[in-house]
């Protein structure tokens, strides 16, 4: 497991890594909603896929359904992040996003797609920014629009083994809208991420 | 690539507010290529490439562009987008393009759920049999020299075929669905099937003279079931109590989905008798324990109208009449309840096989 090569010490400065994007990244959003952005304390953790769902049903939302979507990142590190919107607080907060008239499936599924692919897109941006990588991004796909942690983690868990998760909840208090971002790097970005975590621990050690 | 930044000191291709001074075919990127020739590849590319400001007016409009929108770069640079498409939704695309600038991100959409940004001509007149082009977009920043976001890029991938193709798989799953036997989400028959076999085994039993019975049922309140629970766990009620039912079937009886909660059995070489008898089963087992279903267990009553080919006669049609009346008396009855149509008077009311 290429992950056994993390220290205390890498992990201490991944934390305050993602501390720091979290920061910018909740800057960021505050500036373009016009409107206050919590990300509160991000939970980085080894994850077994053996044990994905026993995890996704930890941190679901109160509402037993959640949409799901999916994104995938590449280049200096890859993964995947999947984000889960609890499904109340859509109608409202897509406003934020310049939607008008009646909130249509379509548009629905739309709006967790942008706001998913904001928050990811801001956080790993912050994140691979301090650690000086440069990654694209694959268009986001939702994979469900109505699903609970079994069937999620069914769908998620096959191929791989072990990876490193770290995971964000967002909100946005003012329009009653709650996400959570989880932040999947697979064992085979286990070697790039040590580079990068040595690199900035020799600068800043 | 998304998300990649041209070095500082570049500007944005085709950036056309002051006439450049450069000599053609003289190397002036990183890459070593000329700037002829980078702007010939982003006229090549089979997609659309729009540079925007801040304030969506156009700054770079390359050849894929001008052919399918009919209008040459030197028409539309400089002006709004939204004077140019007046149908485009402003709000929203506005708000796209100022989270790019804020965010330094890369922004999607897809045709799925937005058929497209910007109306266009599709490239198949004849054989698409839609009627504009199906678009993927995505939305970066372009830096400018002091290595901030100057421009957005707006680049517009053509997806009408895999749109086309999307269409046609779902007609022909539907089509699959329709000519298919059975119910999705229970695996019983479906009405079409139910139809032909009812109709088949009535002929059997009158050219042989064997009995054949038939169980008509619903699940009492199921319309409160689906308020209280939702839709989706009401589905699943529906497969759980359909699979309890059939395990205390014989290989040979037939069971169908009628309508949305009502099931039909047909036991072939069953009396009227005997039916009741597999008919009170079912309903003492559905009632004597709930229905469990993800986290929730929901009681479940049934109601149960049963009939034989030898007292109705008559076709398929008729039986099924015959067993609606029989179950109707059973809900009037007061639900979770068995009555036989042989038991049914004009005059007195219907004599329960069994209740709770």
């Amino acid at each position: 497991m290429s992950f056994s090569t993390l220290t205390e010490d890498h992990y201490d400065a991944l934390r305050e890594i993602v501390n720091i994007a979290m920061g910018q990244a909740s800057a960021g959003l505050a500036a373009l909603f016009d409107t206050r952005v919590m990300l509160h304390v991000p939970d980085i953790a080894l994850t077994e896929a053996s044990s994905l769902a026993t995890e996704l049903a930890a941190v679901a939302p109160k509402e037993a359904r959640q949409a799901a979507v999916r994104q995938a990142f590449f280049g200096g590190l890859n993964g995947e992040a999947i984000v889960l919107h609890a499904r109340t607080g859509a109608d409202l907060a897509s406003s934020l996003l310049g939607y008008e008239g009646p909130c249509t499936e379509a548009a629905e599924r739309e709006f967790y797609l942008d706001t998913s692919n904001m928050l990811t897109g801001a956080i790993l941006g912050g994140l691979t920014k301090q650690l000086s990588i440069d990654i694209g991004y694959s268009p986001p796909t939702l994979l469900s629009l109505q699903t609970k942690a079994p069937a999620l983690a069914r769908e998620c868990g096959q191929g791989w083994e072990y990876a490193l998760r770290v995971s964000i909840v967002f909100r946005l208090e003012s329009h009653q809208f709650e996400c959570r971002v989880l932040i999947f790097l697979p064992e085979n970005a286990g070697s790039a991420l040590y580079d990068a975590l040595e690199r900035f621990l020799e600068e800043y050690a | 690539m998304p998300g990649a930044h041209l070095p500082a000191g570049e500007r944005g291709l085709g950036a056309v507010r002051r006439a450049r001074t450069v000599p053609r075919g003289v190397c002036v990127t990183r890459t070593g290529l000329s700037r002829e020739q980078l702007e010939a590849i982003v006229n090549q590319t089979g997609q659309g490439i729009v540079l925007l400001d801040r304030q969506c007016r156009v700054v770079y409009w390359n050849r894929f562009m001008e052919m399918r929108s009919a209008r040459r770069a030197s028409e539309v640079i400089g002006r709004s987008l939204f004077e140019l498409f007046p149908e485009l939704p402003e709000n929203w695309l506005r708000k796209k393009v100022e989270s790019v600038f804020v965010l330094r991100n890369v922004a999607f959409t897809s045709w799925l759920e937005r058929p497209y940004l910007i109306r266009l001509q599709h490239n198949r007149p004849i054989t698409g049999g839609v009627d504009c082009m199906r678009q993927d977009t995505s939305f970066f920043a372009v830096s400018g020299a002091d290595g901030e976001p100057e421009y957005v890029c707006v680049a517009i991938s053509d997806a009408t075929d895999t749109a086309l193709y999307d269409a046609r798989l779902r007609e022909a799953l539907a089509k699959v669905e329709e000519l298919s036997e059975r119910d999705a989400l229970t695996g019983w028959y479906n009405r079409r099937r139910l139809e032909e076999l009812l109709t088949a085994e009535a002929n059997r039993a009158q050219r042989y003279g064997t009995p054949f019975s038939i169980i008509l049922f619903d699940l009492d309140h199921f319309k409160d079931v689906n308020d209280t629970h939702g839709h989706l766990a009401g589905d699943e009620i529906l497969k759980e109590t359909t699979q309890r039912v059939r395990g205390h079937l014989r290989v040979c009886d037939m069971c169908a989905r009628y309508g949305g909660e009502e099931f039909l059995i047909m036991l072939p070489q069953t009396s009227e008798k005997d039916a009741a008898g597999i008919a009170e089963r079912i309903r003492t087992s559905v009632a004597s324990e709930p229905i469990a279903c993800d986290d929730v267990t929901v009681p479940i009553t049934i109601c149960l109208g049963v009939c034989d080919y030898a007292r109705t006669g008559g076709g398929p049609q008729h039986m099924i009449e015959c067993v609606d009346k029989a179950l109707y008396a059973a809900k009037r009855g007061g639900r979770n309840r068995t009555v036989l149509y042989s038991a049914l008077e004009p005059s007195s009311g219907p004599e329960p096989v069994g209740c709770a």
